[in-house]
């Protein structure tokens, strides 16, 4: 889990939306269409590969290539709450819920 | 109490690791001599290249820049692709004129007045890096002092001293002393007795008292002892100007609480240890000047899409960096790639297993510069500062004074943020305007005078750089230990090289100069040598 230094953690947001806009769009972009440069930063919206969600869970644990991880800077609950953000938005529309559990299950 | 020469050296490391991490661990290991200070050995001059033989080499920044120079030195044919439209990579300046438009399609034109201008990248040049300095002199760059630790810079919490920034030397002066009369105490109630013999010990209270400006008494306090340290309440004077009169200590209590005393510790980091350089005009000067004699072999404006290499070479195919379009293909007998694995880690490349699985392992940092011109050098003017640091807890971290033209009349820029890690991540999901904004912001809680003084500003985010895709390679040991000699071995007809693979360089010019410098030379080794 994450430490808790002297300013507080590393990611204060709690809701989806504000998580979203600290620690992801700064790569996939606030309207979750990626970017291409030298090398692409892949789109969120409208993307298959949110259906299952331990793919972005896992994503979002582990990194992925240049992604790095965000296990050690946000909760269980917090990764539940930007996943469960991403795919109910941007043209994803998967409506199963994202619990802190399902994240717990796949934090290694 | 364990004294240090009876401490097993494996324990101090251990402890040291356990509180700091690997950082700490290296700058230890530094101090006691175990890792050495520079690896540069001198000009490595090859020669007796085999004759037509032809190396393409991807990326035109400093281990490019390197590669490329001193394989054509030895009578290698050389191309050299990149995907800028301008030499250096991340070694890089952005002054007045300069358009950049970032991942996302935001463009900035920067407005700076003539002569003013930021390093979005490296901006520091320690003296124990002599690769860098020995291309720098073998191209007449002109370098001046990069001012790392300044006693009149601030120090700042944006939660305790109700949020007013404390200058350097204070805090300095004060958790000295404070430490000192505390361990001078301990001395005294001769809790000390097991770790020193008591001869030993009137030794130590010596130096304490000469190190923390202790009193007679082996107390800090506000006296003329310590004003020598953290400065005077009324400063000397001359005639009938007032007697000087001393300052008042901030508590200990305070001073750990706030984590002030954190900031006090960079200056004294092996890589930020005075004397430290920049380049006179830019941090782009030194690459520039490097890649003048090389200028001919460079094709900017190149996507590299595939790296593919057989039995007799290696084919690199490319695109119009802005177009997409307009494929085109360089064949060479060997690669020399200083592509950042960001970027490599998407593209089409045959390297063996152990390469790719460290291509693909490696995260990047994230960091954020942003420039701001303001109508005069209120920061010299006002505050006595004249180039340096100003720490902060705030998001943007740093607030950096230009290290040149001091006590000049007319406009400065300011480095009005230089974050790292969440904070940085944070700030680069916001438009480039709102970065600007913010550290307008956050800057005016240190210094007021950016509501009067703020003209314009400019932002880099280093994983919207669309050239870059982050700012350097985040190695851990673990990750080190898996894939690092991988990474570095030459594969097939391809070899790697760039601050991504060098040992505790990452994000570093140095590192990026060392990594292709024994990359060329043991590929020439193997060329020669078959």
């Amino acid at each position: 889990m994450p430490s808790v230094g002297r300013n507080g953690p590393p990611f204060p947001q709690t809701e989806g939306a504000d998580l979203y806009a600290s620690s992801c769009q700064a790569c996939h972009m606030p309207d979750g269409a990626g970017a291409t440069g030298a090398a692409t930063y892949p789109a969120l919206a409208k993307d298959p590969r949110l259906k299952a969600k331990a793919l972005p869970i896992t994503r979002v644990l582990n990194g992925s290539k240049a992604m790095p991880a965000f296990k050690g800077v946000l909760t269980d609950a917090q990764i539940a709450a930007v996943v469960g953000y991403v795919r109910t938005h941007f043209d994803n529309h998967y409506s199963d819920k994202v619990s802190g559990d399902d994240v717990k299950v796949l934090r290694q | 109490m364990t004294t240090p020469d009876v401490m097993k050296r494996r324990d101090l490391f251990r402890m040291i690791g356990l509180f700091a991490g690997s950082a700490a661990m290296y700058n230890a290991m530094s101090t006691l001599g175990f890792a050495a200070d520079s690896q540069y050995t001198g000009p490595i001059r090859l020669s007796g290249a085999p004759a037509g033989t032809k190396v393409v080499v991807l990326g035109a920044g400093w281990a490019g820049l390197v590669a490329a120079l001193e394989l054509r030195d030895a009578g290698y044919q050389v191309q050299v692709l990149d995907y800028n439209d301008r030499i250096g990579g991340r070694a890089w300046t952005l002054r007045g004129g300069d358009v950049y438009t970032e991942l996302g399609g935001e463009t900035q034109r920067c407005e700076f007045d003539p002569g003013l201008y930021i390093n979005p990248g490296p901006w520091r040049i320690p003296y124990h890096h002599r690769g860098y300095l020995a291309y720098a002199k073998r191209f007449n760059v002109t370098l001046e002092p990069f001012i790392m630790v300044n006693y009149n810079a601030y120090v700042h919490s944006n939660q305790y001293f109700d949020g007013k920034p404390r200058r350097f030397r204070e805090v300095q002066a004060d958790f000295h002393g404070h430490v000192a009369e505390l361990l001078a105490k301990a001395a005294h109630k001769e809790r000390l007795d097991d770790a020193l013999t008591r001869e030993d010990q009137e030794m130590l209270l010596e130096a304490l008292r000469s190190w923390g400006a202790l009193d007679e008494n082996f107390a800090y306090g506000a006296n003329m002892s310590s004003a020598e340290r953290r400065g005077y309440e009324i400063n000397k004077g001359g005639g009938l100007m007032p007697p000087p009169m001393p300052s008042t200590p901030i508590s200990l209590q305070d001073l750990l609480r706030s984590g002030l005393w954190s900031s006090l510790n960079p200056g004294q980091i092996h890589q930020w240890q005075s004397t430290i350089f920049q380049p006179v005009g830019g941090m782009d000067s030194t690459p520039k000047a490097v890649g003048k004699s090389i200028a001919e072999l460079i094709t900017f404006n190149a996507k590299v899409k595939a790296i593919r290499q057989d039995e007799r070479g290696v084919t690199v195919s490319y695109v119009d960096a802005h177009s997409g379009q307009d494929p085109r293909q360089v064949r060479a007998d060997w690669c020399v790639c200083t592509i950042p694995l960001s970027i490599l880690s998407q593209i089409d490349l045959n390297v063996g297993a152990p390469m790719q699985a460290g291509i693909n392992s490696i995260s990047y940092e994230s960091a954020v510069k942003t420039g701001l011109q303001m109508k005069r050098r209120f920061w010299e003017e006002d505050d006595a500062i004249y180039g340096g640091i100003t720490f902060t807890d705030l998001p943007i971290s740093h607030i950096a004074y230009p290290n040149t033209a001091y006590n000049k009349p007319g406009k400065g820029v300011l480095l009005g943020t230089f974050a790292f890690g969440e904070k940085a991540l944070t700030l680069t999901g916001m438009s480039p305007a709102m970065r600007v904004k913010k550290a307008v912001e956050y800057g005016a809680q240190i210094h007021p005078q950016y509501a009067t003084e703020y003209e314009n500003g400019i932002s880099v985010a280093w994983h919207r750089v669309p050239g870059a895709l982050g700012c350097a390679a985040a190695w851990n040991s673990a990750l080190m230990a898996q894939h690092y000699r991988n990474l570095a071995e030459i594969d097939g007809r391809i070899i790697l090289a760039g601050d991504h693979v060098s040992r505790g360089l990452s994000g570093w010019q140095e590192g990026a100069i060392l990594s292709s410098l024994d990359a060329v030379t043991r590929l020439h080794k193997r060329i020669i040598n078959g």
